[in-house]
């Protein structure tokens, strides 16, 4: 009977809610398109303006010293400014620990960033993007730019060819690794650009030594100074040396400074956490990507529906830990960079196989860009992929 | 001779020294954190005008206000409900990710069934997940007294996991590489409310509440609450049946937990994403502390947190740090629970003569 009694009053409470509200949405939607429509027509005529004077929004979902992924895109932004000669202290708006989670703040935060006359926003992890997409409808002058996948005809998407650093790196450890076939990987979480790393990292692996296999272990969380800690420390019990890595935490360097093992930073310059185990990092460099956005943004040429997906120097290794790396093996990675820039060598290139013994892409061809971003598959060399 | 206090209970509160308290209070706080923004090179008093008049002064702040306040709000409401009856329910986060995932399961494999008997089923999925996921702490704490408070606090992990699961896997949305559905598909967003954009589900949570607050006052179930709160043994004499009001009250919460999460997601975010309670099952704790178990203060005082997380975003763009703009929230929480204290007792000052 209570039950009855609740679900009624549940239904007494849509009622009102639909008795009070009123069809407002698809007018609203009407509204938008018209907006959306006039807008791409205005796109060519706006006014240039000196790129020094730009006001620039960044939403970032963590604090920009978290040593991962944030600082790595702040620094990026930081290094465009300067090169533009935007001055940081004024024109960047930084908000930090914007949970992606939370559209209200969201909101709330590009609201902020435009009345204080931002002309570019800057989404700086993946969850912003269909937020930001709703709102340059509502500021169709402001710039959206968001770091992820082509999805939004009025957003300027970014990413960065990180398989390359990547490759560079497993390419790095198989070179160093002279008297084992084994290799570690720590991973954080099973998603696609998580195994875009892995197997970039086993193909570099496999690249430098035809026998290697890459061992990986998760952690299951973006972010855990413990069970990334753990997962090296086992690895290395295993008698791997020399490992990669696609976490935010110091723990796995520290964790193989500890035990002689090796291992390649991620995200960003990890050399400074663990000086005598970091052979080099992998990091991303968004500065020439965000130059660019500028730039177009200020000279008002900018399309709001492009799309980059840069490799060279903006996915590339930091430099080498002279102590560790020896001058001949870096002057090999460094050929090996330029082949991959010239064309010659292509990270996902046939015939390669996944670890079920699968063709993934046919002798001659190469993987298509929309396979590698969302990549579903190990590559055969990969042990201890999820099924 | 030595000055002295001595504390008294305070017979009667009223509303009128409870607000004023809580104001107090509040201004003591910014006065607190006030010090520490000077001593990081900005004004205090422009920081808090421009923040103050931004959040509750503005339209836009205002509208923003109430949508981030609506899961707060629902869940607040379910958490009061067990602690009046002296059940910890600690879990309002999973079953508000319990929610969500009945509701997410529903728009996706249900029959397409728009407009109001569709929001209306959606609800009653979601409100069905979170009750379903109270259940099961519910039973063990009313037959073998099993500590409530940890299952419901144990049971938020798995309910997490499970929807970051979805979330990355099956509900994925094609080609993206976040853990996010598809949108809601139209005819189940919960309308705006008549050209002001704020979602309706500012009615729900309202209307919610008021019927919360006729169940305490004014029939058997709240009557019987209250009795079980006071002393169980009183109730089991006057014939009470505590092991169903225990799973009532548990599931009721674990119910509007799940609502909480429908209202967000068909009215707000439009989207199921990772991670997505966002940490309203925990803060709702908090609001409910506050609020003093009432259904009617909880509005209020929803309203006002959501106003104060989203002010973040004002004080940060100024060039404040993130970690002041997080440091004002929990100094001003930290100062109004303290001021509960004043609320309850009153300092007498005794004069004591030195022999």
């Amino acid at each position: 009977m209570k039950k009855k009694v609740i679900s009624v009053l549940v239904a007494a409470t849509m009622v009102v809610s639909l008795f009070t509200a009123c069809g407002s949405t698809s007018k609203d939607s009407a509204a938008a398109d018209k907006t959306k429509t006039e807008d791409t027509a205005e796109a060519s005529d706006k006014e240039a303006k000196d790129v020094s004077d730009l006001v620039i929004g960044e939403i970032e979902y963590a604090v920009v010293e978290d040593g991962g992924w944030a600082q790595a895109m702040h620094e990026s932004m930081l290094a465009a400014c300067k090169n533009l000669g935007i001055d940081t202290e004024k024109n960047l708006l930084t908000a930090e620990e914007i949970a992606e989670e939370d559209p209200s703040l969201i909101e709330s935060t590009i609201e902020e960033m435009v009345d204080n006359g931002a002309d570019i926003i800057f989404g700086c992890s993946t969850g912003y993007g269909a937020v930001l997409a709703e709102m340059q409808e509502e500021y169709p002058d402001v710039v959206f730019a968001q770091y992820e996948n082509d999805i939004y005809e009025n957003v300027v998407e970014f990413q960065i060819r990180g398989y390359e650093g990547e490759f560079l790196a497993g390419y790095l450890s198989a070179l160093m690794n002279t008297e084992s076939n084994q290799f570690g990987f720590c991973a954080s979480m099973d998603e696609a650009s998580v195994r875009t790393a892995l197997n970039s990292y086993a193909l570099g692996a496999k690249y430098g030594n035809p026998d290697a296999t890459v061992q990986v272990l998760w952690a299951d969380s973006w972010y855990d100074l413990d069970v990334e800690g753990q997962n090296a420390k086992t690895l290395i019990d295993n008698g791997i040396k020399y490992m990669g890595m696609e976490a935010s935490s110091p723990a796995v360097p520290q964790t193989c400074e500890q035990n002689g093992a090796f291992c390649i930073g991620y995200n960003i310059n990890m050399q400074p956490s663990a000086p005598k185990a970091v052979l080099t990092s992998f990091t991303w460099n968004f500065a020439p990507i965000f130059e660019e956005i500028m730039q177009q943004t200020a000279d008002g040429t900018i399309k709001i529906d492009t799309d980059y997906y840069e490799g060279g120097d903006c996915a590339k290794l930091a430099d080498f830990n002279a102590d560790l790396v020896p001058a001949d093996v870096q002057a090999k990675v460094n050929e090996l960079k330029d082949k991959i820039a010239s064309g010659e060598v292509s990270v996902y290139a046939g015939e390669l196989k996944d670890d079920q013994g699968n063709v993934l892409v046919e002798e001659g061809q190469v993987m298509s860009d929309e396979d590698i971003l969302a990549q579903d598959f190990f590559v055969s060399n990969v042990t201890g992929g999820k099924k | 001779m030595k000055i002295k206090f001595r504390k008294e209970r305070r017979e009667k509160q009223t509303i009128i020294r409870t607000i004023l308290t809580s104001l107090l209070f509040t201004v003591l706080a910014l006065a607190a954190c006030g010090i520490i923004i000077a001593a990081s090179g900005f004004n205090p008093i422009e920081v808090y005008t421009k923040m103050i008049s931004k959040v509750f002064f503005t339209g836009r702040g205002i509208r923003k206000m109430l949508d981030a306040s609506l899961p707060l709000m629902l869940c607040s409401l379910g958490v009061a409900l067990t602690f009046k009856m002296n059940l910890n329910n600690i879990g309002a986060e999973g079953q508000y990710a319990m929610g969500v995932i009945f509701g997410g399961a529903f728009a996706m494999y249900g029959p397409r069934i728009d407009g109001f008997a569709g929001i209306l089923m959606l609800a009653v999925c979601c409100f069905a997940g979170g009750a379903l996921w109270a259940l099961l702490c519910a039973i063990p704490r009313a037959l073998w007294d099993v500590n409530e408070s940890i299952t419901t606090l144990m049971l938020n992990y798995i309910a997490l996991i499970i929807l970051s699961y979805l979330c990355l896997g099956p509900w994925k949305a094609a080609g993206q590489n976040v853990g996010q559905t598809e949108k809601l598909r139209a005819g189940l967003e919960l309308p705006a409310l008549g050209g002001a954009k704020v979602s309706s589900g500012i009615v729900i949570g309202v209307v919610a509440a008021l019927i919360i607050y006729m169940i305490y006052k004014s029939t058997t179930l709240g009557y019987q609450m209250s009795v079980v709160r006071y002393s169980q043994g009183a109730a089991r004499f006057a014939g009470i049946n505590i092991k169903r009001n225990i799973i009532l009250a548990l599931v009721i919460s674990g119910g509007l937990a799940g609502l909480a999460g429908c209202l967000q997601y068909a009215g707000v975010s439009q989207r199921i994403m990772e991670g997505m309670p966002n940490n309203a099952g925990y803060t709702a704790i908090v609001i409910a502390y506050l609020s003093k178990l009432n259904p009617l203060a909880i509005i209020i005082v929803s309203i006002l947190f959501a106003g104060l997380q989203n002010s973040s975003a004002t004080v940060q763009v100024m060039g404040v740090p993130t970690q002041i703009a997080t440091m004002i929230q929990g100094t001003i929480m930290l100062f109004v629970i303290a001021g509960d204290y004043f609320q309850r007792y009153r300092l007498i000052r005794v004069k004591e003569v030195e022999s």
